[in-house]
Parts: C-alpha cells; sequence; structure tokens
C-alpha cells in the first residue's frame, strides 16, 4: 500500500507520519488532518460573555455537592420567547431544587427584556411553576396571539396559559395530570387542524434508594439502562387549549417486545416529505423513533427502516439533544443528535422522501467532542457565509478525571466539560474553532440546555445556555460579517408563528431552507424567527414558504438584512 | 479533538522519554475506588516495580487498567509493554483496543502495527476496519474488513459491516447481497436486519424492509466477537465489574457459574441493584427461590418502579405459596408493564393459587396473550400447570 496523507504538522504529526510511514499501511488520519493542516485567516472570538452586561446573574453561588440522584445531573432548559410582545426575546430559566434540599421548591425564573438589552428578573407574580423542571415547550395554544408554556418536570408537568397581562395562569386538567418523569416537549399541529398539539417525551420511571459505582469503584450516577423507561405522550389541542391524551389512539405505544423508551429530545416536522409533521424523538441507550404521521391521527415509527434510528454501525446510542437543518441544501431536513462521551455525536443526513444516512464521518463530526458528553445542540449560520455551523454545550453525566479550569467544586468538576463551536468549511466538513468559541467555549461547566435566538434584534444569532447549578449564561454573536448578508423571516398563521413551516429562500440558483421551529436542542425552546445567513447575496427573488398544512405561498420580497414577517393567506398560492 | 490528541502525543512522546530511562508507573486517583480494585491495582503496579524490565508485568497493568476502564491508563501501560517487547502482537492490540472508542486516530496507529506483527489474526483485522470507518476512511476499512471475513468466514460481523459501507456508498445491490450473507451467517444480529430493511426501503420494497425492521428493533444488541488475545487477562474485580460478568455469563447461558460472581458483587454492594436483580434471576432459573426471594425484595426496594424486579419478585413469592403478596407485586409489575406476558401468566396463577373467582379466567387470558405474543413455551406451560391444578 501506499502512504496516503498522514502529513501532519509539528513535533507530533511529523511523529504520526514517520510511525505510518514505517509500518506501511495507508491511511489518512482526520484527526490530525483537522487539528493541524487549518489554514484559515487567524480567528478572533466570535462570541462575547454578556451575561453580567445584560442583567443577569453571572456569579452562581456555589451549588451544593450532589447525592447522585439521577434527575440533578440531567439539568434543566431554557426558553426564549416574547411573552410580552414587545418585540424583543424574554428567557424563562427553567430550575430544579438543589441536591441536598430536593423536595424544596425552586421557581422557573422569568426574564423580561427591557430596552436597552438588560434583563430584569419578573418571576414574582407570573404565576409560573416550581416544579422539578426538565423541558418546556413555548407555543400559542390558545390562538390568541401571545405564547404560553408546557414545562416538563420530574413530577407533574405543568400547562400555563399566558394572560397577556404579564401573568400566566396554570391548566390543572390535560397534559400533565400525572406523576411522571418527562423530559422534552414541543408543540406541533399534528392533525392540521388549526391549533397546536404536544408531544411530551417521558424519561424513566425512577424511584431509587440504590447506589452505585463505576468499573473502578468509584461512587457515581447510574446508568439509566437500570431503570424502566416512560411512555411518551401525545396531547391532541380540541380548542381552545382544551388538551385530550390521544397516545394510544395514534399508536405512541412501546413496541410489543419490550418497554417503553427512554426520550431526551424530540422536535416536529415533516421529515419524510408527505407534508404532515412527523415527530423524531432521541431516545438514551435505545433507538430513536421517527414516527411518521399517516394523516389518520396515529403514527408509525419508521426510525429503523429510514436510517434515522441507530448509527451506520447499526448502534442504538445515549441520545440526548437534537439540532435540524438543511445542511446540505437540497431541501430536507438533517439531524445531527448528542451523545455520551466515547460515543461520537451522530449526523443523520436526510435525502427528499425521508431516508437518512449516518454522515457523521463524512463531515468530519467523527472526533469532533468524542472525549465530552453533549446535551444541547443547533445549526446556525454564526457569521453569515450562507451555511449551517454547529454549537453544543457539554457536561459529563459519568465522572471523569476533573475538568482543567473547572471550578465548580471538587464534587462537580469531575462533570465538567468545555462546550464547541463547530464551522462549516462550506465543502461538507465541520471544523472545531475554539478560538472563534470565545467565551462560549471559556467556561468548563456542566452545560444542559442551550437556546438560540436573536436577542438583540440586530439580525445574527445570539445563545444562552443553562448549566447544573442553576447558573445561566448568555453570550452575544459578535462574529465578523462584512460583506455577508441576511434575513430572518417571521412565517405567521393568524397571530401564532406557523411552527413546522418550510421557509425557503430563493436568490437565482441559490436556495435556502429552514424551518419554524421552537422546539429542538436539549429541553429548550428558540426563537421562532427562521434566520438564514446570505453570504455575498445582496438581494433575494423571493421566499416560498410551504405552510404547515401544506398550502404553499410566494412573497416576491427582495431586500435583505432585514427582518421579514410573512402571514398565511398573504402570498401569492402555488 | 486537542486533548485527545495531546493525550495521544503523551503517550508516543513517553516512548521516546521512557527509552531515556525509567519508564514511570501510571496509576490514577484510587482514594474514591472500592478496596478490591485499590488492592488489584496496586498488586499489579508493585509487579511492575519489582520488574520494570518486564513488557508481560506491564501488560498485566495493562490488563488491569483495561478491566477497570480506566482506558488512557492502560494504553500507557502497553506502549511501555510493546517498547520492551516490540515483537508481541499483544501489546500494539491491547492498547488499540483500549483506545478504540476513546481516540480512534491512535488506535488505528496501533492496530496497524498489530497487523503488521500478525496479519492473519481475523479480529484485529475487523476491529482495525471498524477504527477506520470511525476515522473516515470507508477505502482503507474495506480491505481490513475484506481480510478479517476472508480470515474467518464464519462470522457474520465483518460481512455486516461491507454492507453497511456499501449502504452508506448508496449501492444498494451490492448492500444488499452482503447483508443477506450476513444473515445467513448470523441470523440473531439485530444490526443485519435493521441495515437490510434500509435498503429495501430504498429499493421500494417496503412492507418486507417493515418486517425487518421490526426483527432488527428485536435483536438490536451488538453480539460479542470471540477476541481471546484483545481480552483482558486479569480477573474482574470490583462490584460493578462483577455485576457486569454475572450478567455477561447469565446471556450465555452459564447461570450456575454467574451465582457465586454476583453473590460476590453483592457482597462488595450491598445496595447494587443490578447485582441483586440478576441474582435473583439467576436463583429463580435454577430452582432456588427461597434463595431468590431475599434478592428479589431488596432490588424491589431498592428500585420499586422496576417492572422485572417486581414480576420476579411476585414469582419468587408464588413459588413458596404467598399468593396474596404476590398478586400485589405482579399487579404492579403489569402496571408498570402491560405488555409483559410473563407477569400476566404468573399472576393468574396467583389469582388461582389464592383461590379468586376469575383466577381461572384470567390465567387463561394471559395464556391467550402469551401464545399472540409468540411465548409459545411459556403458554404450554400454564396450561399444563392448570390441568394439573384442576387434577
Amino acid at each position: 500500500m501506499i502512504l496516503s496523507t498522514a502529513q501532519g504538522c509539528g513535533k507530533f504529526g511529523a511523529m504520526l507520519a514517520t510511525g505510518l510511514a514505517r509500518s506501511g499501511v495507508a491511511f489518512a488520519i482526520a484527526a490530525s488532518i483537522t487539528a493541524c493542516g487549518d489554514k484559515t485567516p487567524p480567528e478572533r472570538p466570535w462570541f462575547r460573555e454578556v451575561t453580567e452586561e445584560v442583567g443577569l446573574d453571572a456569579a452562581v453561588p456555589r451549588w451544593p455537592d450532589g447525592t447522585r440522584a439521577l434527575p440533578e445531573i440531567m439539568g434543566a432548559g431554557v426558553g426564549l420567547f416574547d411573552y410580552d410582545r414587545d418585540g424583543d426575546l424574554d428567557i424563562l430559566q427553567l430550575r430544579f431544587p438543589p441536591p441536598n434540599e430536593p423536595t424544596s421548591a425552586a421557581a422557573d425564573r422569568l426574564w423580561r427584556q427591557e430596552d436597552g438589552g438588560r434583563f430584569v428578573d419578573v418571576t414574582g407574580g407570573a404565576g409560573l411553576g416550581d416544579g422539578y423542571a426538565q423541558g418546556l415547550a413555548m407555543g400559542d395554544v390558545d390562538n390568541d396571539g401571545d405564547v404560553d408554556v408546557f414545562v416538563a418536570n420530574v413530577g407533574s408537568d405543568v400547562l400555563f396559559l399566558n394572560n397577556a397581562d404579564g401573568s400566566f395562569s396554570p391548566v390543572h386538567e390535560g397534559p400533565g395530570a400525572d406523576e411522571r418523569w418527562s423530559s422534552a416537549a414541543t408543540f406541533c399541529d399534528y392533525d392540521l387542524d388549526g391549533d397546536l398539539d404536544l408531544y411530551v417525551a417521558g424519561y424513566l420511571r425512577y424511584e431509587f434508594r440504590g447506589s452505585c459505582t463505576n468499573a473502578a469503584g468509584e461512587p457515581d450516577y447510574c446508568a439509566p439502562s437500570l431503570f424502566d423507561g416512560v411512555t411518551d405522550r401525545l396531547y391532541r389541542n380540541d380548542g381552545e387549549a382544551r388538551f385530550t391524551d390521544v397516545t394510544l389512539a395514534a399508536g405512541l405505544i412501546p413496541p410489543d417486545d419490550g418497554r417503553s423508551a427512554k426520550g431526551l429530545g424530540v422536535v416536529c416536522a415533516d421529515f419524510t416529505g408527505d407534508r404532515r409533521p412527523d415527530f423524531y424523538v432521541a431516545n438514551d441507550g435505545e433507538p430513536n423513533q421517527l414516527w411518521v404521521n399517516r394523516g389518520d391521527g396515529r403514527f408509525v415509527d419508521e426510525g429503523i427502516m429510514r436510517g434515522a434510528a441507530v448509527n451506520g454501525n447499526g448502534a442504538p446510542e445515549a441520545s440526548m439533544g437534537i439540532a435540524v437543518g438543511d445542511l446540505d441544501r437540497d431541501g430536507s431536513f438533517d439531524l445531527f443528535v448528542t451523545h455520551v462521551r466515547a460515543e461520537s455525536n451522530t449526523l443523520y443526513v436526510s435525502a427528499p422522501g425521508g431516508m437518512f444516512t449516518d454522515r457523521t464521518t463524512d463531515w468530519r463530526l467523527g472526533q469532533a467532542d468524542l472525549d465530552a458528553t453533549g446535551f444541547g445542540c443547533v445549526f446556525l449560520d454564526f457569521d453569515h457565509d450562507a451555511d449551517l455551523d454547529l454549537a453544543l454545550v457539554n457536561g459529563r453525566v459519568y465522572r471523569g478525571v476533573a475538568g482543567k479550569g473547572a471550578r465548580l467544586g471538587d464534587y462537580w468538576n469531575l462533570y465538567a466539560e468545555p462546550n464547541s463551536l463547530l464551522s462549516n468549511d462550506g465543502a461538507g466538513r465541520f471544523v472545531e474553532r475554539p478560538v472563534s468559541a470565545g467565551a462560549f467555549a471559556d467556561h468548563v461547566e456542566i452545560s444542559r440546555g442551550l437556546a438560540l435566538g436573536d436577542l438583540d434584534n440586530d439580525g445574527d444569532l445570539d445563545l444562552v445556555v443553562s448549566n447544573t447549578g442553576d447558573g445561566l449564561r448568555v453570550f452575544r454573536n459578535e462574529a465578523p460579517a462584512s460583506g455577508s448578508h441576511w434575513l430572518q423571516v417571521r412565517a405567521l398563521t393568524g397571530s401564532r408563528d406557523a411552527l413546522a413551516s418550510r421557509v425557503t429562500i430563493v436568490a437565482g440558483s441559490e436556495r435556502w431552507t429552514g424551518l419554524v421551529l421552537r422546539g429542538h436542542s436539549y429541553q429548550s425552546s428558540h426563537d421562532p424567527r427562521v434566520h438564514f445567513g446570505l453570504g455575498g447575496i445582496t438581494r433575494i427573488d423571493g421566499v416560498e414558504i410551504e405552510w404547515a398544512d401544506g398550502a404553499t405561498e410566494w412573497f416576491a420580497i427582495t431586500e435583505v438584512d432585514r427582518l421579514w414577517t410573512l402571514v398565511q393567506g398573504s402570498g401569492e398560492p402555488r | 479533538m486537542s486533548r485527545r490528541i495531546a493525550a495521544t502525543a503523551a503517550c508516543l512522546l513517553c516512548i521516546v522519554a521512557c527509552s531515556n530511562g525509567e519508564p514511570e508507573i501510571p496509576v490514577p486517583d484510587l482514594e474514591a475506588v472500592e478496596p478490591d480494585v485499590r488492592e488489584a491495582v496496586e498488586t499489579a503496579v508493585a509487579a511492575v516495580r519489582a520488574n520494570p524490565a518486564s513488557a508481560e508485568a506491564w501488560g498485566r497493568l495493562g490488563d488491569r487498567y483495561r478491566a477497570q476502564q480506566w482506558w488512557f491508563y492502560a494504553a500507557n501501560c502497553y506502549v511501555t509493554a510493546e517498547r520492551l517487547e516490540p515483537s508481541n502482537f499483544l501489546w500494539p492490540y491491547r492498547r488499540a483496543k483500549a483506545l478504540q472508542y476513546h481516540d480512534p486516530a491512535a488506535a488505528a496507529e496501533s492496530f496497524t502495527r498489530a497487523v503488521e506483527i500478525d496479519p492473519d489474526y481475523a479480529p484485529a483485522r475487523l476491529h482495525f476496519g471498524e477504527a477506520l470507518i470511525a476515522l473516515g476512511e470507508p477505502a482503507l476499512a474495506r480491505g481490513q474488513l475484506e481480510a478479517a471475513a476472508s480470515l474467518d468466514p464464519a462470522s457474520a460481523t465483518p460481512v455486516l459491516r461491507l454492507g453497511q459501507l456499501a449502504l452508506g456508498d448508496g449501492d444498494q445491490e451490492t448492500a444488499r447481497a452482503l447483508l443477506e450473507r450476513a444473515l445467513e451467517l448470523d441470523s440473531s444480529d439485530g444490526r443485519i436486519h435493521v441495515a437490510l430493511s434500509q435498503v429495501l426501503l430504498a429499493l421500494g420494497e417496503t412492507e418486507l424492509a417493515s418486517k425487518y425492521a421490526e426483527a432488527g428493533r428485536r435483536t438490536l444488541k451488538k453480539p460479542t466477537v470471540s477476541d481471546p488475545r484483545g481480552a483482558v487477562s486479569v480477573p474482574v474485580t470490583g462490584s460493578w465489574g462483577l455485576a457486569r460478568s454475572g450478567r455477561s455469563l447469565m446471556t450465555e447461558g452459564r447461570v450456575e457459574e454467574a451465582v457465586p460472581v454476583l453473590q460476590e458483587s453483592v457482597r462488595l454492594h450491598p445496595d447494587r441493584f443490578a447485582a441483586r436483580l440478576n441474582l435473583g434471576l439467576a436463583l429463580m432459573t435454577l430452582q432456588r427461590p427461597a434463595e431468590a426471594e431475599e434478592h428479589l425484595r431488596h432490588a424491589v426496594w431498592l428500585n420499586p418502579a422496576h417492572a422485572t424486579a417486581r414480576s420476579a419478585f411476585g414469582g419468587a413469592l408464588l413459588s413458596r405459596g404467598a399468593a396474596d403478596e404476590a398478586v400485589e407485586h405482579l399487579r404492579m409489575a403489569l402496571r408498570l408493564d402491560p405488555e409483559d406476558v410473563r407477569s400476566h401468566v404468573l399472576l393468574g396463577q396467583a389469582l388461582v393459587v389464592r383461590g379468586d373467582a376469575n383466577g381461572v379466567r384470567e390465567l387463561e387470558r394471559a395464556v391467550a396473550a402469551a401464545r399472540a405474543a409468540g411465548e409459545e413455551s411459556m403458554a404450554a406451560f400454564a396450561e399444563r400447570w392448570l390441568r394439573e391444578r384442576r387434577r
């Protein structure tokens, strides 16, 4: 065999190349090439931390040592929404009580963004929950023009209706009546009847009195495999926020050979091209599910045969967060799923029609973050260069060596990891950008939720991270975008965001497709405005929207570098 | 990435550094580990100290670390073992195995040397191929996998991997042929069913694809590849490892051998749920319900929402005629897992034993459910039991 491309750089690269040459076996080690062969210009940080600057608590009090009860390591998410309809995003920070007081109340915190970009804690009087929060769904369930909130808890979940006066009212019937460990949730009009339904992913049946150790005999968190899963729930909205549990009727029951799956992430979109919203569920240690909407109120899990349930080796993985985006710009949505360390995160690339292929290594993601445990993740075009980049947050669930630079105390340092930013090189590969990540990757913490939105309405996307230990960090996007252009679309059906609708920008032969999506990443909810980086494109031909109900309209708008609000029914039918 | 590269570089640099002097023995922080594990590590370290020029001693220390999943410590020891004994296949091979899922690039580098020393060991070719797949080098992987398939024509896994590569390339016809061949070699490997379902769907054979997908879902467990030269040479220690070994023995049908292993795990860590449950299940299989009851009772106490623990405990109680208590636990098991036909049958039996008016009807329903689920032997057993009881 002939030695191919083991060039590497520096001393290590030379040693490696020598070793390979001596062996006579040729292979290119992607890791070394990616790490040292990069010839991009010097980087500067793209994200700056503004947590304190915008009025949030930057210094979080030391979180008490854990008790190794599983819920305390799974974290809680964060949501971005304009709850007061004043045109800017506010923050809902989910919380759970400290490990040493697991039954105490921990109120979810509502931060209102005021003029000037500062956030003010308006939790008092907002009427939101104080359970053991995990994930959330946001959407206008009663079609009254404001955003309502569903909070998934360890224990009873709660739906809160927005009273449009700065407060919320819990709905005591319907979703959340049973005591379960729910993890993630999403609103989506699956039956296309004009109101938002609700999918709630269930995680584990957890009432544990035992204790676990790892392979070395050190005390550690138990593996989820010790526990049975909890069936996911689908609630149909029968109008005016009255919900009916249709889980059984919809066919979302465990497969007949085993127990319920262990869901941690869920997204809703049409993944099969039949213009009906489907649900994709990330399961912990078990095959992911792609619940394909049959259009008659029933769903069939086709995840395995469509290639989105297990990785290319046929192995189920510990799936947590989900990112969705049209990475290869073929008009269909690809899925990126985060996993525990020693399992690569997996990129399932979709072909039109809904067949997925594991393209993790093709996109050079096989080794990125292999030594980290990924949770929240988002696709976004940080730098407006017209392709989707990737941000993900990390933190172990099993102890390791204390993270270098971690300052969480002896107990939590064993679980702390830095976050990651990977940029798309435009040629079908991701490249790690530790410098560009700036402050986003500086902190070595236990991060879980990651929410995406244009907090300062300047056209680019900012990031909000939730950490175990009640911490929240805000990162402002300051990526150089000179000469690059952007566009945002807010797609509305009536007065609510048209969740699960597809938005396509057309500029000559170029097309970019995005999705109106609040629920993705890990236990988090996002800015529903669809963002596009356009590179050097200064003018577009128009925008095509395939609404969630299947209708398609064309909007002949041409101006870029602005937000367009497009309402269903006001475009040209196609 | 950078952290892994640094670790790999440290390993390689160690070869250089160690060649100039006495190699440093890598020892992890043992403060929080179980006493048995600490003792085993200290013994292996002492053996290296006593004979630092012994590749065997370094290799055994590497194996000890690998058994306890200290992967990078293990890898470092194998590096020294290889330096001391460069012609021994075991050291680069075991280093590669230690790093395969943690640092595929470093693993591939060691696999390269291992197959250079012994090109005829099929598992090395297979795992090397898998590492190359993880590195995004399918063409090179194919060569190793073809070698593995040729060296061990009875093994389905290399053929499966080749089929998966063809599937990734979009070459459905080749993928189908390979996967069908793999299935002939091992029809119990769910991964083959899964890949075949994807190929068939792409080829438009939806119904057949669906059948394979369902079969794959039922059997989606990674089969063990026999790899005697890659296995750790030291006995497993610590409650976690023992619990895992016990479960593996049970999976292999070696239930009697599993019992003492699981008992030792329980002795070391009485609140280890997995060990308690599996020990209870093993003892039930061996018709020793009285002993099983104690462990299953503890398992239910530890993890009261676990359906299998409840069901097995109900079975143990029923064995000694404690029907009332058995009914309580079996009803809970069915609430937790309504589809579990075993709990259903046991509940029917328990109701019959305690003389419930609807006990027989309940058992007959359970028998029908078992039969519908393909559990013919369970259904037949329950029918036989009922007939004998009626007599």
